[in-house]
C-alpha cells in the first residue's frame, strides 16, 4: 500500500542515526527550556530556532519539531507542578493537573500526561499519513483566486481564536501583512518600505521578529512589578499511573485524540482550542462529574491527548497547503523559507523524504518523550526552581545571538530592538502578537496569488466569488466574522462599566 | 480599562497605517488588473487605518456610554500603566550588543550584555549576577562556536 511505503520512506529518514540524535535533540532542549517557568512553548521555539539554521533542511526541521513537542510536554508539566500555564492551551490541565500535584499525586498527572501525549501522538501520525496528501493533491489544484480566498480564510480563523477584541486582532492580522511586505517586490524589484537601509532589501527577518515579540517584549513584561519566587515543595509521588488510573483514562485519551486531531487541522484551531474542547467533553460526560476541577486525572488526561494531537495534525495545514494554524506553525514556516523551501502542496511531491521523515519523526519523537521524561521528571523539577532573575539574562542572551547570527550581521539585533518596542506596545495595549506574526508569514504569498487572480481576471474582483471553491472559503471567513462582530461591535454598557 | 486602552490601541494601528501609507506613498500604485508594487500595501494600509478607526470609535462610544456617566475625561481614562525601566534596559542591552559584537567578539560581549540585562530586574546580587554571566559566556561559546561552529567573532579583534 501507498501509506505504508510512504512512511516506510519516512522512517528510513528519521530513524537515520543521524537524524535520531537531532529528534533526541530537539526534544530534550525543547522540554529543558520549556518547563523552565515562564518560558512557554512559542518562546522556546523563537529561541532555539537559529541553532537548527546550520544543519540541513530535513534534519533542522526534525530537530524544530522535536523542540515544538519538547516545550509543549514542559510547558504542561510546569502548568501541573507550579500552576503557571506557559500558554493557553495548558491552561485547562493546570485545572485539574494542579489540583492533584497539590494532593501530592503529581507523578500520577504528569504520568498520565505523557501517556496520553503519547497516545494521541501515534494517533495522530497515521491520521496526517493519510490525510495531508489527499489535502496536497487538492490543493494542487487551487488556482490563484483558491488560495488567497483560502488565505483570508485562514487569517480570519486565527483571528477568532485569538482572545480579546475581534477588531484589535484583524488589525494586528493587517500590521503583520505590512510588515511582510518590507523588501524588495519580487515582480517590480522595487524596494518597499526599506527606508534607504540596503539590509531591508531581502525583509525583516524573521528570527529578529518572533524574538523580539516573544522573547524580549515578554521579559519587559514579565518584569514589571512581578515579585516572583514560588517554591515548588510538591511530592511528585509515582509516575507510572496505576492500571486503574489508566483504564480509568483510557476512553478519555480517545476522545481526547480524536477531538484534537479534528479541530488540529482547522486554520486557527492547533492545540489551544483542541484542549479547551477536550476538557469541556470530558466534564460533560464524565461519571460522577463532581470530580472535576478538583483533581480527575481525566481532566488532565483529555485536554493533552488533545493538545498534543492537535499539535501535531496541525502540521497537516503548514506543510500542504503552507497556512500556518499557529505562532509555532508561522516559526516553521519561517524556518522552511530561509531552508529556501516554500511550504505549500508541491513540498510532498517534490521532498518527499522531507515529508515523510517529518512526520514519521513525530512519531519518534512522541515515543522518545516518553522515554526520557518519564524517568527524567526529578530533574525538570529542579529546574523548576530556577528563579527568572536567572532566566530573563540568558533569554536575552541568546535572542541576542540568536538574531545575529542567522545573518551574521548587527543590523538584525537593531531590528530586533524594534520588533520588541512593537511587542511591548501591543502586548500592553491587549493586542495578541499571534495574528501579527501569521499575517506576516503569509503576506508575500498572498500578494502574490491576490495579484495573480487580478491579472487574469484583468482586474476584475469578482473572479474571488465567480470561483465556487473561492467562494466558498470567503463566504465560511464572513460567516466566522459576522458570529464575532456582531455583538462585539454593539457598545454594552454593563461591559463597558465592568472595568 | 478594556475601553481605555483601545483608544490607545486604534490611535496605535492608526499611527502605523500612517507610516506605511507615508513610506510607500512613491511607489507605483499601477491598476488592479496590473497592479504596481504599491497597490497591494495600499490597499492594507487603508483597511489597517480604518481597523484602528473602529477600534478608537468603538472605545470613544464606550467612554460616552460608560465613563462619561462618570464625567471622567477621555484621556485620563485612557491612561495605560508602564513602567519603562524593564524594557529600557533591555534595549540598552540589545544595543550594546549590535555595536560590540563585531569589535569585542561573542565570549566578552554576551559577558557585558548579561550584566547590563540584568539591571532590568529588581536587586540585583552581584556574586550571582556575575556568575551568570560568566556561564552564559561559556554556554555560548560551546554551543554556538564549538558545537555549531557558526562563523562568528569569538574574541576581541586584532588578538
Amino acid at each position: 500500500m501507498d501509506l505504508w511505503s510512504n512512511l516506510a520512506l519516512g522512517l528510513s529518514v528519521a530513524a537515520s542515526p543521524e537524524n535520531f540524535v537531532f529528534c533526541l535533540l530537539g526534544c530534550l532542549l525543547g522540554t529543558l527550556v520549556g518547563v523552565l517557568p515562564g518560558i512557554g512553548p512559542v518562546t522556546t521555539v523563537a529561541m532555539l530556532l537559529p541553532l537548527t539554521f546550520s544543519f540541513d533542511p530535513v534534519s533542522g526541521l526534525i530537530m524544530l519539531a522535536g523542540i515544538y513537542y519538547g516545550a509543549q510536554y514542559g510547558g504542561s508539566t510546569t502548568a501541573i507542578l507550579v500552576n503557571m500555564p506557559g500558554e493557553a492551551s495548558s491552561v485547562v490541565t493546570a485545572i485539574d493537573g494542579h489540583r492533584l500535584a497539590q494532593q501530592g499525586r503529581a507523578g500520577a498527572a504528569l504520568g498520565i500526561a505523557a501517556i496520553g501525549s503519547f497516545i494521541a501522538g501515534c494517533v495522530a501520525t497515521v491520521l496526517i499519513a493519510l490525510a495531508a496528501p489527499a489535502l496536497g493533491a487538492v490543493a494542487l489544484q487551487f488556482g490563484p483566486a483558491e488560495y488567497f480566498s483560502l488565505m483570508v480564510c485562514g487569517l480570519v480563523a486565527a483571528v477568532v481564536l485569538a482572545h480579546g477584541s475581534v477588531m484589535k486582532a484583524l488589525a494586528m492580522v493587517v500590521l503583520g501583512l505590512l510588515l511582510g511586505l518590507v523588501g524588495t517586490d519580487v515582480n517590480s524589484g522595487v524596494r518597499r518600505f526599506t527606508l534607504g537601509y540596503p539590509q531591508l532589501a531581502e525583509g525583516i527577518d524573521f528570527v529578529a521578529l518572533s524574538m523580539g515579540i516573544y522573547g524580549i517584549a515578554e521579559i519587559a513584561r514579565n518584569l514589571e512589578g512581578r515579585d516572583e519566587t514560588r517554591a515548588v515543595r510538591t511530592r511528585i509521588g509515582s509516575i507510572w499511573p496505576t492500571r486503574r488510573d489508566l483504564v480509568f483514562c483510557l476512553p478519555a485519551i480517545f476522545r481526547g485524540t480524536v477531538l484534537g486531531s479534528i479541530l488540529g487541522v482547522l486554520p486557527g484551531g492547533g492545540a489551544l482550542l483542541a484542549a479547551f474542547a477536550a476538557y469541556t467533553v470530558e466534564k460533560k460526560i464524565a461519571r460522577p462529574p463532581r470530580h472535576f476541577g478538583e483533581g480527575d486525572l481525566r481532566g488532565v488526561a483529555a485536554p493533552e491527548s488533545a493538545n498534543n494531537a492537535g499539535a501535531q495534525t496541525s502540521f497537516v495545514p503548514m506543510l500542504t497547503l503552507g497556512l500556518p494554524s499557529n505562532p509555532t506553525m508561522a516559526m516553521m514556516i519561517g524556518a522552511l523559507m530561509i531552508h529556501g523551501i516554500t511550504p505549500g502542496p508541491s513540498v510532498i511531491r517534490d521532498k518527499p523524504e522531507m515529508f515523510w521523515g517529518l512526520i514519521a519523526s513525530m512519531w519518534v519523537g512522541n515515543l522518545m518523550l516518553v522515554v526520557l521524561n518519564l524517568p527524567l521528571v526529578g530533574i525538570w523539577v529542579k529546574l523548576l526552581q530556577v528563579p527568572y532573575r536567572f532566566l530573563f539574562p540568558s533569554i536575552l542572551v541568546f535572542c541576542c545571538i540568536g538574531a545575529f547570527a542567522v545573518n551574521g550581521r548587527e543590523f538584525d539585533v537593531y531590528v530586533l530592538a524594534v520588533m520588541t518596542v512593537v511587542g511591548y506596545l501591543c502586548a500592553k495595549l491587549d493586542c495578541e502578537p499571534a495574528p501579527l506574526i501569521l499575517g506576516f508569514v503569509l503576506s508575500p504569498i498572498m500578494e502574490e496569488n491576490f495579484r495573480r487572480a487580478m491579472l487574469i481576471s484583468r482586474g476584475d474582483p469578482s473572479v474571488l466569488i465567480s470561483e465556487p471553491l473561492s467562494l466558498a472559503f470567503l463566504l465560511a471567513a464572513l460567516a466566522l466574522l459576522f458570529v464575532l462582530v456582531l455583538p462585539a461591535v454593539r457598545v454594552k454598557r454593563e461591559q463597558a462599566l465592568q472595568e | 480599562m478594556i475601553a481605555s486602552k483601545d483608544v490607545w490601541a486604534g490611535l496605535m494601528f492608526i499611527a502605523f497605517a500612517a507610516l506605511f501609507a507615508v513610506a510607500g506613498a512613491k511607489l507605483r500604485l499601477g491598476s488592479a488588473g496590473v497592479m504596481g508594487p504599491g497597490y497591494f500595501p495600499m490597499v492594507l494600509a487603508g483597511a489597517l487605518a480604518l481597523l484602528g478607526l473602529g477600534i478608537l470609535g468603538r472605545a470613544v462610544a464606550v467612554h460616552i456610554v460608560a465613563g462619561g456617566a462618570r464625567k471622567l475625561p477621555l484621556l485620563e481614562s485612557a491612561r495605560v500603566r508602564i513602567d519603562p525601566r524593564p524594557l529600557l534596559v533591555l534595549l540598552v542591552a540589545l544595543v550594546v550588543f549590535a555595536l560590540l559584537v563585531g569589535r569585542a567578539g561573542l565570549v566578552l560581549t554576551t559577558l557585558l550584555v548579561a550584566v547590563i540585562g540584568s539591571f532590568a530586574g529588581t536587586g540585583v546580587r552581584w556574586p550571582q549576577m556575575l556568575m551568570l554571566a560568566a556561564f552564559l559566556s561559556a554556554l555560548t561559546y560551546v554551543i554556538f562556536v564549538a558545537a555549531l561552529a557558526m562563523p562568528l567573532p569569538v574574541w576581541p579583534r586584532g588578538w
